[in-house]
């Protein structure tokens, strides 16, 4: 087990080395100076001279490579050339605004995916299963764009319910939350439903009727634990997607979070921060991919690997 | 047997971590919150990612919104005239020496005294950061503070926009000024200080209890960042905001047709402007250039694209900046058009490129295609290239181009801000050269009686616009959108609103 840990951990490294190394190059590969934006057209050559060397960015690309590697290693980012701040300060209010964001969805979702997955599963093909089923394939194939703009159309200018958008107010996660919770929603729907219907054909669970126990029983203690895996793998999958695939929803709801952060520092190519979120971003998903992978072992005995 | 007893707990734990992370995270169902009668809540078009004036941000608007409620300048532009402000008086002992006296009895927000030091303090440090506006101090020779009240400054040469530079110069106190802390929540002598700031986000100022002048009406303000237009637009519906500008020309009736909210239209000093790269064939013949201004009609793009939104221009610079003129309109005349490209060789037209910048400026796009359709009637096939800012701003400096459609800003309210900037020839912005130019504006530049400035610039105005070194198509307007309970909004030509005025019902 701690030799499968290591393995892990170690080829989880690798990773984000690569990724690091891929988002240095590539920021810089697009045209556009850092410098030149910050001082916006008015500048004269000299000033975006004495700027760039302000900003580390007159050395060679191998040396300033050097020196990227040498810091993140500390956990260090640089400072923000549009902020003037240290990028992993920038970086750290953003992740937890898109954190809050992305565990809310996954907590809507599961809270309301899991219990209707059950219903459809129980009776497959009745007139529940079929208004379930058609209403989560809605729901898995609208943008989040038009669900966005639709929740405030109802909601904030029509009900005068919620706020258009912003994070001032507890009550302002809910319509960005349920927008990125909808087609999360939808693949747990279908993945519980045809999970516990496979399971249910099994013989454990008929030995587990003929043994007299009542169906509640048989459902939650039997089948349902049985066809967590496949879940859990998607689910894991899923929340790294939120965390980096929230731009769109961000935007709509002027939600101040890493996807929105990324985006204008791209623009503004604000180098420090471009890298720290991208590293950010992979180490996350890079962590939940193994956490989801520690878990299979716990669910399942069968899986554990190395023991 | 053991683990098998273990794993409803597993799912359990699952359920019970989404429950507590749903609850603390979220739904929790307020009372929508109100604003405070004394709250003024703002959201601003573009972000404000920095309170520090003087150093690389002393040029951008979103800073310099809310920098000037905080602090303050010596003079003040009012109504297109420079009045006294921290500087009650003034003279030229000789055309190389300016004295300020300042003004008795004004504190900081903190309670300290302002003195000369902090005016040169402030000055000091914006020519020591190199920032976008170190260049207007550039003939600065010596910034001295003989006694408490008194400021001298000399210079290398004569500097006759010493007053407009000034306006743009906010004074923070000496002690301060190094101190990049000091500028998450700068203080000054100006009738707000700043309570919270998150780059990026939000600001919050508080009125200085102690100001000076006449107390403003509002305890606070709130400015946020809400990146969509429609999103600002719904959060002024929805009451959620009071205040919001740069609404773009579609937009802008939408707004004005909802009840409760009211939409003020003002000139300003930005406009549209399109340059030739005048050092690229064929734009370095002026009757092509002219030839591409004839071909196209203004009015009646201003009357499709922008109703009510920007005016025709009259010349280089708009109408609200000290040193404009009016200069003689070119028709919309295809046939002499046609006349002036034969004449200059290319009687079958020639293709050429159009680059601008996708965030430069409202319905740009639109009116960047519009142009490609006049020109094509005049055989002039124009390739579009929309770029993103920072590409675009490459090229533009690297003069990498034939052709821009973009936006100009006179920020300081005077001409040689934009004429002197980007016309001299050694500016080298669009590859024009004109001895007779250069002249001009740095005579202008040089001339302490405002009245002379404003008949040189006129002049080099007309050279401009004559040689076409550009097309000055438009100027544009800035609409501030508000809710009907908020009075004493004043508009400014710089599109930076100031709410010292404002109150709140």
């Amino acid at each position: 087990m701690t030799r499968y840990l290591g393995y892990r951990i170690l080829s989880s490294l690798v990773v984000i080395l690569g990724a690091a190394t891929i988002i240095f190059v590539a920021i810089r590969a697009v045209p556009g100076d850092p410098a030149l934006v910050v001082l916006g057209p008015s500048a004269t050559p000299e000033q975006v001279a004495a700027l760039r060397t302000e900003y580390g960015l007159d050395g060679s690309l191998l040396g300033q490579y050097m020196h990227f590697l040498a810091r993140m290693a500390t956990f260090d980012f640089g400072s923000s050339f549009r902020l003037g701040m240290p990028a992993t300060q920038a970086i750290s209010q953003a992740f937890t605004a898109t954190l809050s964001l992305a565990l809310a969805a996954l907590c809507i979702a599961l809270m309301i995916g899991f219990p209707l997955g059950i219903l459809c599963a129980l009776r497959p093909n009745g007139w529940s299963d079929r208004i379930i089923s058609s209403l989560s394939m809605t729901g898995q194939a609208l943008p989040s764009f038009w669900v966005g703009i639709m929740l405030v159309m109802i909601f904030s200018r029509m009900l005068r319910i919620l706020p258009s958008g912003g994070a001032e107010t507890p009550e302002a996660i809910l319509m960005p939350a349920v927008t990125l919770a909808l087609p999360l929603l939808s693949i747990i729907v279908r993945l519980v439903r045809s999970g516990l219907l496979e399971v249910l054909g099994e013989g454990y669970v008929q030995t587990a009727r003929a043994k007299g126990l009542r169906e509640p029983r048989v459902v939650g203690r039997h089948a349902l634990r049985n066809m967590l895996i496949p879940v859990v793998t998607v689910v894991g999958l899923e929340l790294g997607g939120l965390l980096g695939g929230a731009v769109i929803v961000e935007t709509v709801f002027a939600w101040p979070g890493l996807g929105r952060l990324l985006i204008d520092s791209i623009a503004a190519r604000d180098y420090s921060v471009v890298q720290a979120c991208v590293v950010v971003l992979v180490l996350g998903f890079v962590s939940i991919n193994l956490i989801v992978d520690l878990l299979y072992g716990y669910l399942d005995p069968r899986v554990r690997v190395g023991s | 047997m053991t683990t098998m007893r273990l794993r409803p707990q597993g799912i359990g734990l699952i359920l019970g971590l989404a429950i507590t992370v749903g609850t603390s995270f979220g739904p929790v169902l307020q009372a929508r919150a109100q604003g405070a009668a004394e709250t003024l809540r703002v959201a601003n078009p573009v972000a404000i990612v920095s309170l520090d004036p003087f150093g690389a941000k002393a040029a951008d608007q979103p800073t310099l919104t809310v920098a000037q409620e905080v602090l303050e300048p010596l003079v003040m532009r009012q109504d297109g005239s420079i009045v006294p402000w921290l500087a009650e008086s003034w003279e030229n002992p000789d055309k190389l020496t300016w004295t300020f006296h300042l003004k008795s009895g004004v504190r900081f927000a903190d309670g300290s005294p302002l003195t000369s030091a902090d005016a040169k303090a402030s000055l000091d440090r914006l020519i020591a950061e190199k920032g976008p506006l170190a260049g207007l101090w550039a003939a600065v020779d010596t910034i001295e503070a003989p006694d408490e009240k008194t400021l001298k400054i000399r210079t290398t040469q004569p500097v006759g926009t010493m007053l407009s530079n000034l306006t743009m110069l906010g004074i923070a106190p000496a002690a301060k000024i190094r101190d990049t802390a000091f500028f998450n929540a700068p203080y000054g002598t100006g009738p707000f200080k700043v309570a919270a700031f998150t780059a990026g986000q939000q600001v919050r100022l508080v009125r200085n209890d102690s100001y000076w002048g006449e107390k403003p009406k509002l305890a606070q303000i709130e400015y946020r960042y809400i990146p969509e237009v429609s999103g600002r637009i719904t959060a002024l519906e929805n009451n959620e905001i009071d205040f919001t500008w740069g609404l773009p020309p579609d937009q802008v009736d939408q707004v004005r047709g909802s009840q409760g909210l009211k939409v003020e239209s003002f000139p300003t000093y930005s406009n549209y402007y399109f340059w030739f790269n005048s050092s690229r064939k064929p734009f370095t013949d002026a009757r092509v250039r002219q030839a591409m201004w004839h071909a196209v009609d203004f009015a009646q793009i201003q009357k499709d694209l922008f109703p009510g939104t920007a005016t025709v221009a009259k010349g280089p610079i708009p109408q609200a900046v000290f040193g404009s003129s009016v200069q003689k309109p070119y028709a919309y005349d295809v046939a002499k058009a046609k006349q002036l490209l034969a004449d200059a060789g290319y009687a079958n037209g020639f293709e050429t490129t159009m680059m601008w910048s996708s965030q430069c400026c409202t319905a740009v796009r639109e009116f960047a295609e519009t142009l490609v359709s006049y020109w094509a009637k005049i055989g002039v096939k124009v390739v579009p290239q929309e770029l993103e800012r920072a590409t675009w701003l490459d090229r533009l400096l690297k003069l990498d181009w034939d052709s821009t459609l973009t936006d100009g800003n006179t920020l300081t309210g005077d001409a040689d801000f934009t004429l002197a900037r980007l016309y001299l020839s050694t500016a080298k912005r669009m590859g024009y050269a004109n001895p007779k130019l250069d002249e001009l504006l740095l005579a202008a530049r040089a001339e302490l009686d405002q009245g002379k400035r404003a008949e040189l610039y006129a002049e080099a105005g007309r050279i401009i616009w004559d040689e076409a070194v550009g097309i000055f198509p438009l100027d544009m307007m800035v609409h501030a959108a508000y809710r009907t309970n908020v009075t004493g909004f004043k508009p400014t030509p710089n599109a930076m609103p100031r709410f010292d005025s404002v109150s709140k019902k």
